[in-house]
């Protein structure tokens, strides 16, 4: 106790309690908001690599292809060619996909099945192949596939090719049976040469019969003998085989087996770039005007009716809060979209969109409506009652009232409202990420294409410049349409000058106001609880019980290890700055400090991520290199404005009285607020340190764009939903969710019991 | 000593709260700062407080300068005008909240603490929490808080005005006294004149930032400095004119046709000047009467408050406003023709103010 | 024209009964004030006849017409509140204009009836500003300009002054019911300020825990209370317990503490009942002799009141008394032996209550 009060005299001390302000406000300044911006001074550095790259005339192709589950896998190589019959050599490699390229580990390149080739012309049609190489310098080559739309060619599929010793100095090979319609023939190639290229000096023979899949050659014994099989078809275009054949000692020796090339797509750099982020802000600007719409509603029955069941009602509404996005989007992409590769869906699901544009909107919705209603209902909570009654007492009815009276009045509130749709819609990463694999669809917004990009970029680094460009266009855009939303509310003209009374009469009573209540209440559930809760449906699938869940737990622990340092780390940074904010003698500094704290709210959190993954690895003052540390510094940054806005929030209602007569009565500063100003503000801290928290579980933008091997909860269930692993994804989205309740109760406990 | 302000001035942005304001305060003084919203007299209580820091200026307390010491050092408790209770905390925990930050040994603090509430009359509602008191109860329960802290100097801002009228009238004196009977100096700021005048040793008249006036209730009431102070402690009627001669004992003001007599004053006969006189001061009888100091009307309206009835007449010298006790406003009509008059001593002489008389009566 | 009936009306809240099976009559033309304590239900009243809320029980009829299923829009009646609650987004001029354009009234008719009803608050030259510039009383003034707009012959004023400073609420109340008797109009105000609901209304309705306690006059109710909550809560005075010593024909002596005597006119009682008696401090006198209806006492402190003293003196009953003179008595002082004298007319006589005499005169 004693020592406990001098630690209190000794932070009450004006020196050190001016030191640790500095430190709160450099801490800010420096390893929050100039990390979170940082990427705007790569434009300047980097302008060079940005107009090569970017604003030229490259294009930026997607391969993806199936994984390799050879043993001795080594890695993938990505080549591309204008020759439609070209053969993959060191002349046509583009990108070299294994651990020593991108500094990763085997496993990490294991799983990169999918590449962005960047440095290609844009007017020109390409051919692309994909390699898997085997510890042994063994390769296998993948079929071709071109992004030339205006291209006539179709190219064989690979197949598989397995040789059997059957007697003396013969041997048979054997080979999976081309499927293609335009076949014409299969050709063996054969050497003694481990390491050979199929050409025309080592063809053995020509086989027409689409149907024959097995020949018998001579290979006298002991010798190596090494063959491939190659489908072509009437274009000439060929598929080849895997390298099947024996040893000098007699051992089989297999090449890896060549994955096959499942999708190819090149668009202009700049045009991918700008569809991406037209998706974003059509999503965006769409799903926040419906939050309006159905939320003010919604608020205005909360508050002015308030009804029995309001806390019931308010918890519902708040629940897309705590469930991690990813979760959600997978969820929400289950209920609304066709899902071409899942089958069994429970009863309930609509099914009814195949629209990314469709799906996006809906999902956006589920996330942001809590961020419209609530802020609408406070600002209503304080309207107050009363000018409602000086209407009606005036002779205006109900909606009269609300138009002419309340709605100007509520500009403010409107503004944090849209604001908070706004940057959350256009932030949204996993929800995206989850939702656009489930329904298979390639269009992505920006935020999920920085994911792809930064993903790619590990083994192709030439992305860097695309990435920081959009990065760079996302955070300006953002912050673009913030400022014009809050213009045109706050200027916004609105007619109140003119009144219909007879028909705004009709409008206050009998079926009008029922109905709408209704509507509200449908959307309500059929739009944002049916959508988010439809998982726990999911997940309760009998298929869905012997799901694999090692991975889960693993990146569920270290989901929730990074939550909860960062939510630590916020809540001490954040207190003092909420309290530098609100209370600062200079209201100039409190209020550019607010401005500033509020930066990382409004940049979407994958630019944010990037920008930070930017920053650690550039500058060389502090060498940071564990991913886990950058991390974590990325999610104090996009949750710290959650803690200062609460304090700032609280502080702000709380009269200065308080502390000021805690003063006068003797307290120490320190003391004034651990006694008096502390327990008044619990309850906002609280809240704000449950935001942290389950915002840092649910992210998935910033987490992929720091580090795209970090695997925490949300980012290992959207790899789930892109490898086809549904109802493991379906598991462990249940599971993420109950435990993120299960954690926000108990800190609710927690601090209720520390009162 | 108590407490001195020594040309303290204090600024928000362009907005003067306090201009050059100087006073001696004595120990166990009750002193009442009175004025209009705005006057800067709660600045006033913050600056002593240490709530606020001064633009120039020195604050004494005990002949120790303070301007710069922090709050907590000055053992001046500043009681907001909703009290400031602690909301999370209850009766008996508030009046702790001095003695713990200070960490006084506990039988110390018992002991204090206990007296407190006594003194209060709390003792029984030690468990109740801020919200389940009444307004009085909340008072006294920030009282007990303020005093157990051993204060010298208590700072009270409108400490009254969140009570109910009638209740007001029953706790001022009670205020008093308990500063009184415990020797504590008390600043209490106030915008209700006749609060000021009830409970005070002496009175601040505080406008715009500036002292007008400090004296005694019976100095300020009977001896206004200005027109202002004049009309805000009690109403007044004023007359424009002109001194037409004067000496020691009295002047005379010509008002257009209306003769005045009026005290004596140091102003130059032929001056431009006004002459007030409190309603309070007025007397009226039935009938028209022609004379000096007599102002012959029509009872225009009566309203009734209690002891005292204020009534309005209607003259050719324009509308005119008493106070009289309501046992002899009984006996008069609306309508009917009454006389106003008043004493030579109760009319007061004034210069013209600077920015004229309206712009000088004015109390918001 | 509006004559406002209710009938044995009720609201609770839940378990709280705000307002129990309350009778009232309010006339064509009216200026009625309720007063009472905060919480007695004074507000739920004016609530329930302007339709805010609804009533559990009983009818309201506003010309003999049924209510219940009227919206506040329809009441036709105007409204000023205590929190003024001016449109903070709307000009002086829209504020005011308010209840024309939501009845979509003529263009003519809305700037005819916008520019009187702020001609009548002396206002019209504010028309531009928005109400955050208006000092307290202007805002509180195009509050009534805005109520005024309605045109509705029924005007209800709820704390209208409770807001306002001290010295602006008195100016204030003389502007209310000059307008409202100009106009015409039927007014019921509410306040919690004893002074206010005397001075401005021709009928005065005292409440206490959701029920009227009393209506009368305002003289009748200062002068003549019939209820002990009214006697002490309309203005002070000062209450005496005793019991019923004889009655010798013309006169009643008294019993009080410590053999202390006093005579009343006679009334309705018999020999030993207990009574309380009630005088006003303005009544009481100090005599030099001992007469036959006076009680000896030493005077404790005397204060200064503007236009009177104000003596407070502990009588030999152990009762303290407030005795109120004017200036130009002969001066006492504390610590002075006087005798106080009895007016026995102005002397009230209540049964004493069976609940205890301090419980009655309990304010909160």
């Amino acid at each position: 106790m004693a020592r406990g009060r001098r630690l209190l005299e000794i932070l009450s001390k004006k020196p050190v309690r001016k030191g640790w302000y500095i430190f709160v406000i450099l801490f800010f300044l420096l390893l929050i908001l100039l990390p979170t911006v940082y990427v705007l001074s790569y434009l300047v550095t980097g302008w060079d690599d940005v107009s090569n790259y970017v604003l030229s005339d490259k294009k930026s192709s997607t391969l993806e292809w199936t994984k390799s589950e050879d043993e001795l896998f080594a890695g993938y190589e990505a080549h591309a060619s204008t020759d439609p019959n070209f053969y993959p050599d060191a002349s046509t490699l583009e990108i070299l996909i294994n651990p020593l390229s991108g500094h990763v580990s085997l496993n990490t390149s294991r799983s990169a099945t999918s590449t962005i080739v960047n440095t290609l012309q844009a007017d020109q049609g390409h051919f692309f192949r994909v390699l898997v190489v085997d510890d042994n310098g063994l390769r296998a080559v993948s079929n071709a596939m071109s992004d030339d739309v205006s291209s006539q060619l179709s190219f064989p599929s690979i197949i598989y090719l397995t040789v059997s010793n059957i007697s003396g100095d013969d041997l048979t090979l054997n080979w999976t049976r081309s499927e293609d319609l335009d076949f014409q023939r299969y050709e063996v190639y054969y050497s003694t040469d481990y390491g050979f290229v199929p050409g025309p000096g080592n063809r053995v023979a020509n086989i027409t019969d689409s149907q024959s899949n097995s020949t018998t050659v001579f290979a006298p014994q002991p010798g190596s003998h090494f063959y491939r099989v190659r489908v072509v078809n009437s274009q000439g275009m060929w598929a080849e085989s895997n390298q099947h054949g024996i040893s000098s000692i007699g051992e089989k020796v297999d090449s890896p087996v060549p994955v096959s090339l499942q999708y190819t797509f090149s668009e202009s750099t700049l045009d991918s770039i700008t569809g991406a982020v037209t998706l974003s802000f059509q999503v965006s600007v769409v799903a926040t005007l419906i939050d309006f719409v159905v939320g003010l509603p919604l608020a205005w029955y909360l508050v002015r009716k308030s009804p029995r069941w309001k806390d019931q009602l308010n918890t519902l509404i708040d629940v897309p809060l705590a469930f991690p996005t990813a979760a959600t989007g997978f969820s929400a992409a289950l209920f609304w979209g066709m899902t071409p590769g899942i089958v069994d869906k429970p009863l309930g699901a609509l099914s009814i969109t195949s629209s990314p544009v469709i799906l996006l909107t809906l999902l956006m919705v589920v996330f942001s409506f809590p961020y419209m209603v609530r802020p609408l209902a406070s600002i209503l909570e304080e309207l107050s009652v009363e000018y409602d009654t000086v209407a009606g007492t005036c002779g205006a009815s109900k909606f009269t009232a609300a138009r002419t009276i309340t709605l100007p009045l509520f500009r403010a509130g409107l503004v944090t409202a849209v604001t908070l749709c706004l940057a959350k819609t256009l932030s949204e990463t996993g929800g995206v990420m989850a939702a656009l694999a489930t329904i298979s669809s390639r269009e992505v917004n920006a935020t999920a294409l920085i994911g792809t990009w930064k993903g790619a970029s590990v083994f192709n680094p030439s992305l860097v410049p695309g990435l920081a460009f959009l990065s760079f266009l996302l955070i300006m855009l953002s912050l673009t349409l913030i400022m014009v939303a809050k213009f045109i509310i706050m200027r916004a003209k609105l007619p109140i000058k003119k009144v219909w009374p007879k028909f705004e009469r009709r409008l206050s009573r009998g079926w009008v106001p029922k109905a709408k209540d209704v509507a509200v209440f449908l959307f309500l559930i059929i739009v944002v609880l049916l959508p988010a809760f439809y998982i726990f449906g999911y997940a309760a699938t009998p298929q869905a019980q012997h799901a694999d869940l090692a991975g889960f737990w693993n990146s569920l622990a270290y989901s929730f290890f990074v939550a909860g340092i960062v939510t630590l780390i916020v809540l001490v940074l954040g207190i003092p700055m909420g309290i530098l904010v609100a209370r600062h003698k200079n209201r100039r500094v409190a209020s550019t400090l607010d401005v500033l704290s509020n930066i990382p709210f409004v940049v979407p959190t994958a630019a944010l991520g990037f920008s930070l993954g930017l920053f650690w690895s550039t500058q060389s003052i502090i060498p940071v290199t564990s991913e886990i540390l950058i991390i974590i510094m990325a999610h104090i940054a996009f949750t710290y404005p959650y803690v200062v806005r609460n304090v700032v929030g609280a502080l702000e209602q709380l009269s200065p009285e308080y502390e000021e007569t805690a003063r006068t009565l003797g307290a120490k500063p320190m003391q004034g607020f651990r006694r008096v100003t502390f327990p008044l503000i619990k309850m906002s801290i609280l809240s704000g340190a449950i935001m942290t928290f389950t915002r840092s579980v649910g992210e998935t933008g910033a987490t992929i764009a720091v580090s795209p091997e970090a695997i925490t909860a949300p980012v290992y269930i959207v790899s789930l939903i892109k490898s086809g692993s549904y109802y493991v994804a379906g598991i462990s989205s249940a599971i993420l969710i109950i435990f993120s309740f299960i954690v926000i109760l108990l800190i609710r406990a927690l601090i209720k019991r520390g009162a | 000593m108590g407490l001195e302000l020594r040309k303290i001035s204090k600024k928000f942005g362009e907005v003067v709260a306090l201009s050059d304001v100087s006073i001696r305060i004595e120990k166990g003084e009750y002193l009442v700062i009175l004025g209009p919203t705005g006057a800067g007299k709660t600045t006033m209580l913050r600056v002593i407080a240490g709530l606020e820091e001064l633009d120039s200026g020195d604050i004494l307390l005990d002949d120790k300068i303070v301007t710069k010491a922090d709050p907590e050092e000055r053992g001046v408790v500043y009681l907001s005008q909703t009290y400031s209770l602690f909301p999370h905390m209850n009766v008996l925990e508030n009046v702790e909240f001095g003695p713990k930050v200070r960490d006084w040994n506990p039988a110390n603090r018992e002991r204090i603490v206990s007296e407190m509430l006594n003194l209060v009359r709390l003792q029984d509602r030690v468990d109740a929490f801020p919200h389940e008191l009444s307004g009085g109860m909340k008072q006294r329960n920030a009282l007990a808080r303020a005093l157990s802290t051993n204060v010298r100097t208590l700072l009270l801002d409108e400490p009254l005005r969140a009570l109910d009228a009638r209740l007001r009238l029953s706790l001022r004196t009670e205020l008093r006294r308990m500063s009184k009977d415990l020797g504590i100096t008390s600043l209490h700021v106030t915008h209700d004149q006749e609060e000021a005048i009830t409970i005070a040793d002496r009175i601040v008249i505080l406008r715009k930032g500036k002292i007008v006036q400090i004296g005694t209730p019976a100095e300020i009431y009977d001896n206004p400095v200005s027109p202002f102070v004049q009309h805000f402690v009690g109403e007044a009627n004023f007359f424009c004119g002109t001194i037409q001669e004067k000496n020691e004992e009295g002047s005379l003001v010509k008002c257009d046709g209306l003769k005045v007599s009026a005290t004596a004053t140091d102003i130059p006969v032929g001056s431009e000047v006004c002459v007030g006189v409190k309603t309070e001061r007025c007397h009226v009888t039935r009938g028209k009467e022609e004379g000096l100091n007599k102002l012959p009307g029509t009872l225009e309206r009566e309203l009734f408050l209690g002891r005292l009835s204020s009534i309005e007449i209607s003259s050719e010298y324009g509308n005119l406003k008493a106070k009289v006790l309501a046992e002899v406003s009984a006996t008069m009509d609306e309508g009917e023709d009454v006389t106003l008059h008043f004493d030579r001593d109760q009319a007061i002489v004034f210069p013209i103010p600077d920015e004229g008389l309206e712009k000088e009566l004015e109390v918001e | 024209m509006p004559r406002i009936e209710l009938k044995n009306v009720s609201k609770r809240f839940g378990k709280i009964v705000a307002v129990n099976t309350t009778n009232l009559t309010i006339e064509d033309g009216e200026y009625l004030s309720i007063v009472g304590p905060s919480g007695c239900g004074k507000t739920t009243l004016v609530k329930l006849i302007s339709g805010v809320w609804e009533s559990t029980e009983g009818q309201i009829l506003i010309d003999g017409k049924d209510i219940a299923n009227v919206p506040t829009e329809d009441r036709d009646l105007g409204y000023v509140f205590q929190g003024i609650e001016l449109f903070p987004h709307m000009t002086v001029w829209e504020n005011t204009t308010y209840a024309p354009r939501v009845k979509d009234w003529p263009d003519e008719e809305l700037v005819k009836t916008g520019e009187d009803s702020l001609r009548l608050v002396n206002l019209l030259e504010m028309r531009e500003t928005f109400p955050g510039q208006l000092s307290g009383g202007a805002q509180q003034k195009t509050g009534i300009a805005r109520a005024l707009a309605t045109k509705a012959k029924l005007i209800i004023l709820d704390e209208p002054l409770s807001a306002l400073d001290a010295r602006v609420r008195i100016d204030l109340r003389y502007e209310l019911r000059r307008l409202v008797k100009r106009l015409g109009l039927t007014a019921i105000h509410v306040t919690h300020d004893q002074e206010e609901a005397l001075s401005v209304a021709d009928r005065t309705v005292v409440m206490k825990k959701g029920e009227i306690v009393e209506i009368g006059t305002p003289r009748q109710l200062y002068e003549k209370p019939r209820h002990i909550f009214t006697a002490n809560f309309v203005g002070e005075g000062n209450f005496l317990e005793g019991s019923v010593k004889r009655m010798p024909g013309k006169w009643c002596q008294i019993e009080l503490r410590n053999e202390q005597f006093l005579f009343v006119p006679p009334m309705d009682v018999t020999e030993g009942d207990a009574l309380v008696l009630f005088t006003r401090p303005e009544n009481l006198k100090f005599c030099k002799d001992f007469s036959t209806n006076s009680v000896p006492g030493e005077v404790r402190e005397v204060q200064f009141m503007g236009s009177f003293l104000r003596y407070e003196v502990m009588l030999a009953t152990d009762d303290p008394v407030l005795v109120d003179l004017p200036i130009q008595h002969e001066r006492v002082y504390a610590g002075d032996r006087v005798m106080v004298e009895f007016n026995p007319i102005d002397t009230l006589v209540f049964e004493r209550p069976p609940e205890g005499l301090r419980e009655v005169l309990r304010l909160e």
